[in-house]
């Protein structure tokens, strides 16, 4: 048997009930033992290439596929998914909703039972994955008791104990905390690097650079075809990254300007050093300080004006978990906060706290917006004043066209649309860019389109806090830029913002502020630069701050430069 | 953090027992529970009902969820006078004292027979829910996969279960955050006018709908690629019973065995 493992001739496939395909005339061979990364803009085909060479296409979604798809010298046209999956395990876009049981190890078990194996058999791929896995301890557990990783990991180890020889997962990190998304790498590296098995994740893009890491070979799509297929410092280097919308973070880019050999720079997660030396001996640092400090180092005060001003928060659930300790923090108008913190450390919790959808546990907790107390506010004069936009924006979505979901709030509200509200709406509809989605239904729509409904629905409101849960997620670079511009406008028209996220370049290139919640207590606090320079402390906490910081606080470490450096504008005791 | 409908692991009997002498077991009791009227033995069902409940461990809580259904039936059963007075429904109790009349409410009767009747409805709800919520509350879905399929019973059906028990928490979860997310857009289900609650409840009902069938759809692709065929049943195991499951068995078979024979033989149960 040749090493192709999968091998992809001439091949178009139709969604049923669409004339446009989503894949248009790929050719395409993946060899054993190799760690693909499929990357492009949302909507270029990367998803349904997954579903197509794991025979969920045709077989449980009826899409039109033709040309020849073989894995592991199948047809998958002629084997169903359930005969495929000894070759080829797949992991969905949103691992939660994989996860079939309510223990671990039943999960885990789940596949090998139905493949009616003994007993002996299944309980010893079951310990297998869990060992390779790194899940021991946990078995006995409710998957929904885990963190984000670890639930990512238990999805991985059901598969893996299929014993596939190709593991293909959609979007494997985009919803993970950031050392979620560091785990989830590293034992996506050890299977392919250890265990041999070949990998193939998707990516949109706000992960690129973590993806581009692990991957030894990338696939560019766009409007569904292959643009471009190299290796990982090719593909960076071509320029197609920009031509298709996508882009690496800034400041990884800035450090592209001074590395030529992107090895050095990939390999920084485990050898920083290396790094170091290649910038000492170019001798580019004192230029990276000076561009740093330039463009992350925030010296614009703030406006003084207290928008939002909540004392002694506690919140504790009904099944008695304290999310919330003794929270207290200030708000001001046209700033921009971030709330960063692990999985389950209470940010979520806190939001909906802040907008009255939880009321504190603590009688003496004090939640202030213009002298209002939001506690005593009936729903629709505080939402009004502060809102919040969900992580999924499905949650947030009512009506079945955009055009209603835009004026739904003053029906509910039973407020009338007067000429003046009626010139907002234009407005708010032509910032999002939704005149063309204005009449086409909800459910159809893609992610960023539905997430830009969400906010816009919102923002009709005026409210002058907006609270937006993880709004990057499983958005591409170039939906990401076209909110971040929309949230910058807000800010300049003197709204409050407040971002809850884990993709910390984002943080710390909009961010003026950002606190860190940990335990359901705010552990840290001040600009973003400023804060992810005590990287030690955020690792502790499961925070990983962007690559540039990583370098720059190993370089204070090893005193080649001085940490005051970035504040005062001089370039004194940068080597 | 489990919900309602969810299967918790935990170290007790009833958890332990082989999920056949769970199925098992249910079949017995739900048998005795639909053809049994009269209340002494009702009570004696609802009293072993009760036990079984308590030592699985399952949460008390779920049961208020039999409060709005009892409700509905008493005033369906006792005061609409639905089926009282269909003299069929009393073998052992006096056609006169069954048609004592209790109270009146306008033009609506309660009887001693109805009474007893409601009573008996009321009762064969609240063990049927304490039931069904104790299996689901100490049977994994593998556990249950596995005796189903022993049992022989269609990988169709399976997957119904499946759906049905994998869903409900799922959906449980999704509604609460739904309804949390409209609130920010002014929805309120505490209106007092009952056409724009209507209206209400429709929103969020199209949005539920909506959700459901993607889950349904993600669902389905995640079992299948986990394995699970509807075209095939393959769990080799053979049943491996403990002592107290074969025990538990026998005495299962003879206490229908013996309820069936007393109650077509000797009316007992009968009200």
């Amino acid at each position: 048997m040749s090493d192709n493992l999968i091998e992809l001739s001439n091949v178009t496939v139709f969604y049923p009930n669409t004339e446009e395909p989503a894949l248009r005339n790929i050719d395409l061979t993946i060899r054993d033992g190799e760690f693909v990364a499929i990357i492009g803009p949302l909507n270029s085909g990367k998803s349904t290439l997954i579903r197509t060479i794991s025979g969920i296409i045709p077989h449980i979604i009826q899409g039109r596929v033709y040309g020849t798809v073989k894995v592991c010298g199948m047809d998958i046209r002629e084997h169903h998914v359930s005969e495929l999956i000894e070759c080829i395990g797949v992991v969905l876009d949103d691992p939660k909703k994989q996860i079939i049981n309510l223990t671990v190890e039943d999960d885990i078990a789940f596949g090998p039972l139905n493949l009616g194996l003994s007993l002996d058999e299944v309980i010893k791929r079951t310990r297998y994955a869990i060992n390779v896995m790194k899940l021991k301890g946990l078995e006995k557990r409710h998957p929904k008791e885990l963190s984000d990783g670890q639930q990512q990991r238990v999805v991985l180890a059901g598969v893996l104990a299929l014993r596939p020889r190709i593991i293909a997962l959609d979007e494997p990190i985009a919803l993970l905390d950031p050392v979620g998304k560091y785990e989830t790498l590293s034992i996506l590296k050890e299977l392919n690097r250890k265990y041999g098995i070949t990998v193939i994740v998707t990516e949109s893009g706000n992960d690129l650079d973590k993806i581009l890491e692990a991957a030894s070979r990338v696939i560019v799509m766009n409007s569904g075809r292959i643009i471009l297929d190299g290796t990982p410092e090719q593909i960076i280097r071509s320029g197609v990254l920009e031509r298709v919308g996508l882009d690496l973070p800034d400041s990884l880019k800035l450090l592209l300007k001074y590395v030529n050999d992107y090895k050095v720079l990939s390999s920084t997660t485990q050898n920083i050093n290396n790094l170091i030396k290649y910038l000492l001996k170019q001798n580019a640092i004192n230029k990276i300080v000076k561009e740093v400090s330039k463009c992350f180092v925030k010296k614009h005060p703030r406006s003084n004006k207290e928008v939002l001003i909540a004392n002694n928060i506690w919140y504790e659930y009904p099944n008695g978990v304290k999310a919330l300790k003794g929270i207290s923090l200030r708000l001001y108008e046209g700033e921009i906060m971030g709330i960063i913190g692990p999985n389950g450390s209470g940010k979520t919790t806190l939001a909906l706290v802040l907008t009255g959808i939880l009321k504190p546990t603590n009688k003496d907790a004090v939640i202030k917006m213009l002298d209002k107390n939001i506690l005593e506010l009936d729903d629709h004069v505080r939402i009004k004043l502060i809102n919040y936009v969900f992580q999924n924006p499905d949650n947030q979505l009512l009506s079945n066209k955009v055009s209603e979901e835009l004026v739904l709030a003053y029906k509910l509200l039973d407020m009338t649309i007067d000429p003046l509200s009626k010139e907002y709406l234009d407005q708010v509809v032509k910032k999002f860019g939704l005149e063309k989605y204005l009449d086409q239904n909800i459910g159809l729509l893609s992610r960023d389109i539905k997430l830009f409904t969400a906010i816009a629905s919102i923002i009709t409101l005026k409210p002058r806090v907006i609270i937006i849960d993880e709004p990057t997620n499983g958005l591409d670079p170039q939906s990401t830029s076209k909110l971040m511009n929309i949230v910058l406008d807000l800010k300049s028209n003197g709204h409050s913002i407040v971002i809850i996220s884990h993709n910390m370049d984002l943080i710390l290139k909009y961010c003026d502020r950002v606190i860190v919640v940990n335990d359901g207590k705010i552990v840290m606090e001040g600009d973003p630069f400023t804060v992810f320079l005590r990287r030690n402390e955020l690792l502790k906490i499961g925070i990983r701050p962007p690559k540039i910081i990583e370098l720059l606080y190993e370089l204070i470490e090893k005193r080649i430069i001085d940490r005051n450096v970035f504040y005062s504008g001089s370039l004194e005791g940068v080597m | 953090m489990p919900v309602i409908f969810e299967y918790v692991p935990k170290d007790t009997g009833i958890h332990r027992l082989n999920p056949i002498v769970k199925i098992l077991m249910l079949v017995v009791l739900f048998t005795m529970l639909s053809i049994y009227w009269d209340l002494r033995f009702l009570l004696l069902l609802t009293f072993l009902s009760t036990l079984l409940y308590v030592l699985s461990k399952t949460p008390a809580k779920w049961m208020l969820l039999s409060i709005p259904f009892c409700i509905i039936k008493f005033f369906e059963a006792s005061l609409l006078g639905i089926m009282q007075s269909n003299p069929e429904l009393f073998k052992t109790l006096p056609t006169d004292v069954a048609s004592t009349i209790i109270a009146r409410f306008g033009p609506f009767t309660l009887t001693y027979g109805g009474l007893l009747w409601t009573l008996a409805v009321i009762l064969k709800i609240v063990n049927t829910m304490m039931l069904t919520f104790m299996f689901i509350h100490t049977t994994s879905l593998n556990d249950l996969i596995r005796a189903l399929s022993t049992l022989k019973i269609p990988p169709k059906i399976i997957y119904v279960f499946i759906i049905t028990l994998r869903f409900v928490p799922d959906m449980w979860r999704e509604l609460k955050m739904l309804i949390n997310a409209q609130r920010l857009k002014g929805w309120n289900i505490k209106v007092r006018n009952p056409i724009k609650l209507l209206k209400m409840t429709r929103m969020i009902v199209g949005a539920f709908i909506r959700k459901v069938i993607l889950h349904v759809e993600i669902l389905s692709i995640a079992l299948q690629i986990r394995g699970f065929s509807l075209n095939a049943t393959r769990y080799p195991w053979k049943i491996k019973l403990t002592s107290a499951d074969k025990i538990l068995m026998v005495l299962m078979v003879l206490v229908l065995v013996v309820a069936t024979y007393l109650y077509f033989t000797l009316d007992l149960g009968k009200i």
